[in-house]
């Protein structure tokens, strides 16, 4: 079953990235012209179409996972650690943190992008109170940030989730010890929460997080469709664009190898994580 | 017991069989799967659903020996279609965009149409422009169109009659100068609203300036956007925006459905070159009175701006060729389910079938005589009617669909340059050489 679900189609898409398969050869793709690594060396080219987008869309795909992971990690932590104590309203609290996570991509994608329509959005309206107004949004260079807001705004409860799940395994006994040996709020929170319980998940979290946003394709899609600025096209809106709407299926695998490459190391240092520690292995 | 039985069933199997003999010689049972694009609206793929079993039904009766099953798919029809092609396996009959036409002849995997095969689908009583959209130049046709969606000005009465202006503009020049009397900027009310940052828009608009001047985007050597018939109107185009200012800098983040959005809202006075398929967003949208008493429909101006007549090698098309086609999928359909799919394909282009399209998907039948529908005698649909009956085709050639991908956001970008304060024209010039590198790059990739 692995090898019919995973092994064979990434063989067959390591093979269609050596070839020039387009609309023509698509019904006969085994006779594509085999052109070797000419896929993947125009792709490293900046000189040429293929390379000006492909590394444009690295770029784009590197900034939208670096952010909703920069962001979303310190947001996450701060939530979970404010909503661990008891207080008041908790519960509503819990649930409305959680709520941005419940909403699927697609309607807050969309939501966002009204928002964003300059001057009949709401970000303008807010903007034009506190004296500014007339940024672009979803047009030029500030689109990668808008894509950027919606995604951050929509995934930070996943770290929020997995901190406070974190949190609430540790027995509160190692809190009160520590206490009594005279450390504060923070120290607890540094040398206890964060360093050596949290700390786990939290890098499982971020490992399953960066495959997640470097793979996400709703957001931009729903946000731009298949014509976005330059600065929104990350890789997998872009390897849909090369082989869904030019058919250019040789550019568009040679792209998805690569995009498959980048996501290996992440899937690496998962596997290392997930691992059981030497510790309770020679139990 | 059990022997007993046994031999009663071969006997009566045999006997069965010396009495089915003289059936068995008639033509076998056959099933035709048919996929049709779906309704993205919950309330009209219902309708869609119960239309879809309704006419099944009724096939399934005239034809004996034949039982359609329709399904549908929503979304681009693009990876149906690739994924067909790619594994050999699908319905045999499939509904898509006349966009995909000259992708999915390039395939090779769809049955072309002799002119017999035409002959008894009844294409003669089909709208003649509605055919003219149907595989690549030179090559027989695989697609046979089953409705239509040409496209209109939308204007509204309402501010057109407090500035004075009699009616519709009948030219570019005039439409122009309507606009710019409708223009109060200072309001955020403008003449006109336009959706470049549409995948779509960018390539309908500018590909009807230029082909009502004489342009065209490709030729036998590549992509001509660098010349001159097409690049003066590409220049007014991006002018409305740019020197005229009678569209929102804002109108370069929109989508149609924003364009449409704010015409409703009354901040634009018309949009060119909408769709059809927009009457679905007035109806569901906008006030029963707006669309009763304010929203005109008129044909799209057909002779260029700063002309007074169509110019030589001009085409006075107000739309293009657009709606939906059924192509029959080789791979799946043996020579009995392609007769079959004929006489579905003529059933479903029947006036009878067709004249119950507008009413529940808003769109335009192909059939003459279902023309004569007491419901679609109304201005409204009339002139889309006519905007059919005189529209153009889009070019008929493999590297269409690239052209239209490469040439819309390339477009797109320098609209984003003239909201964002930073054009210059020479930019476009060179977005109009870039566009005709890169899509010649891509046409000989192919």
């Amino acid at each position: 079953m692995l090898v019919v679900f995973y092994a064979w189609p990434a063989v067959v898409s390591i093979y269609i990235s050596l070839t020039k398969l387009n609309v023509f050869y698509l019904a006969n793709w085994l006779s594509a012209p085999f052109v070797g690594l000419g896929n993947f060396t125009s792709l490293f080219n900046p000189e040429t179409p293929f390379g000006h987008d492909f590394l444009g869309s690295l770029e784009a795909a590197g900034i939208f996972t670096g952010c909703a992971i920069g962001f979303g990690v310190p947001l996450g932590l701060l939530a979970a650690v404010a909503l661990n104590r008891k207080m008041r309203g908790r519960a509503v609290f819990r649930v409305l943190f959680i709520l941005p996570y419940a909403i699927p991509i697609y309607v807050s994608a969309l939501i966002w992008r009204f928002m964003l329509i300059q001057k009949t959005g709401l970000v303008d309206h807010i903007a034009s109170v506190v004296g500014g107004s007339g940024t672009y949004w979803l047009i030029g260079p500030n689109a990668i940030w808008a894509i950027v807001m919606a995604n951050v705004w929509a995934s930070w409860p996943f770290f929020y989730l997995f901190a406070l799940a974190s949190m609430q395994g540790v027995p509160t006994e190692i809190y009160e010890a520590a206490a009594m040996d005279g450390a504060g709020g923070v120290a607890s929170f540094a040398r206890i929460t964060l360093q050596p319980l949290i700390k786990r998940p939290m890098v499982i979290a971020i490992i399953l997080s960066f495959i997640f946003h470097f793979n996400n394709f709703t957001t931009p899609f729903v946000m731009f469709g298949t014509t976005p600025p330059s600065s929104a096209d990350t890789l997998p809106l872009s390897i849909y664009l090369y082989g869904f709407n030019l058919e250019n299926f040789g550019v568009a695998t040679a792209m998805s190898v690569l995009s498959m490459v980048v996501l290996m190391v992440p899937v690496l240092f998962y596997l290392r994580s997930s691992r059981p520690s030497r510790d309770l292995a020679r139990r | 017991m059990r022997t007993v039985a046994a031999v009663a069933t071969i006997g009566a199997a045999s006997s069965g069989l010396a009495y089915v003999a003289p059936a068995a010689m008639a033509a076998p049972h056959v099933t035709l799967n048919v996929k049709m694009e779906g309704q993205s609206s919950p309330a009209v793929a219902k309708k869609q659903a119960a239309f879809f079993k309704q006419i099944s039904a009724k096939f399934d009766k005239q034809n004996p020996g034949i039982t359609v099953n329709i399904s549908t798919y929503t979304g681009s029809a693009s990876p149906l279609i690739n994924t067909m092609v790619a594994s050999h396996s699908g319905p045999n009959v499939v509904e898509l965009g006349t966009t995909f036409i000259p992708t999915v002849t390039s395939t090779g995997a769809f049955v072309p149409y002799t002119k017999k095969m035409l002959k008894e689908v009844n294409i003669s009583a089909l709208v003649p422009a509605a055919t003219r959209m149907d595989g690549v130049t030179g090559k027989e046709p695989v697609g046979v169109p089953d409705s239509a969606q040409p496209f209109a000005l939308f204007y509204n009465k309402a501010m057109f009659a407090k500035a004075g202006i009699a009616g519709p503009p009948k030219t570019w020049s005039q439409f122009l100068t309507d606009a710019e009397k409708l223009t109060n900027a200072s309001a955020s009310v403008y003449g006109a609203v336009i959706a470049p940052g549409d995948t779509y828009y960018n390539n309908h608009i500018t590909w009807l300036l230029a082909e009502q001047n004489g342009g065209q985007f490709i030729g036998p050597h590549g992509a001509l956007f660098a010349r001159k018939a097409v690049a003066q109107e590409v220049q007014f185009y991006v002018d409305w925006m740019a020197k005229y200012h009678i569209v929102s800098p804002t109108d370069s983040q929109y989508t149609e459905s924003d364009a449409v959005a704010a015409f409703i809202d009354g901040k634009a006075a018309m949009f060119p070159v909408g769709g059809l398929y927009d009457m679905a967003q007035f109806y569901d949208t906008a006030s029963a009175s707006f669309v009763k008493n304010d929203l005109g429909v008129a044909l799209n101006p057909v002779i260029p701006y700063g002309d007074s007549t169509t110019p030589p090698r001009g085409m006075p098309a107000p739309s293009f060729v657009s709606g939906q086609e059924q192509v029959i999928f080789k791979y799946t359909s043996s020579a009995a389910q392609v007769q079959a799919a004929l006489r579905w394909l003529r059933f479903y282009t029947s006036a009878p079938v067709q004249e119950q399209l507008p009413k529940l998907f808003r769109t335009l039948p192909i059939n003459k005589n279902a023309y004569a529908a007491r419901y679609l005698q109304t201005p409204v649909w009339k002139t889309f009617e006519i905007a059919e009956e005189k529209s153009a085709p889009t070019p008929l050639v493999a590297g269409w669909l690239d052209l239209a991908a490469v040439w819309a956001p390339a477009l797109a970008k320098v609209f984003d340059s003239v909201s964002l304060g930073h054009y210059n024209p020479s930019e476009l010039a060179t977005t109009e050489s870039s566009s005709d590198q890169q899509i010649d790059t891509t046409v000989a990739s192919l």
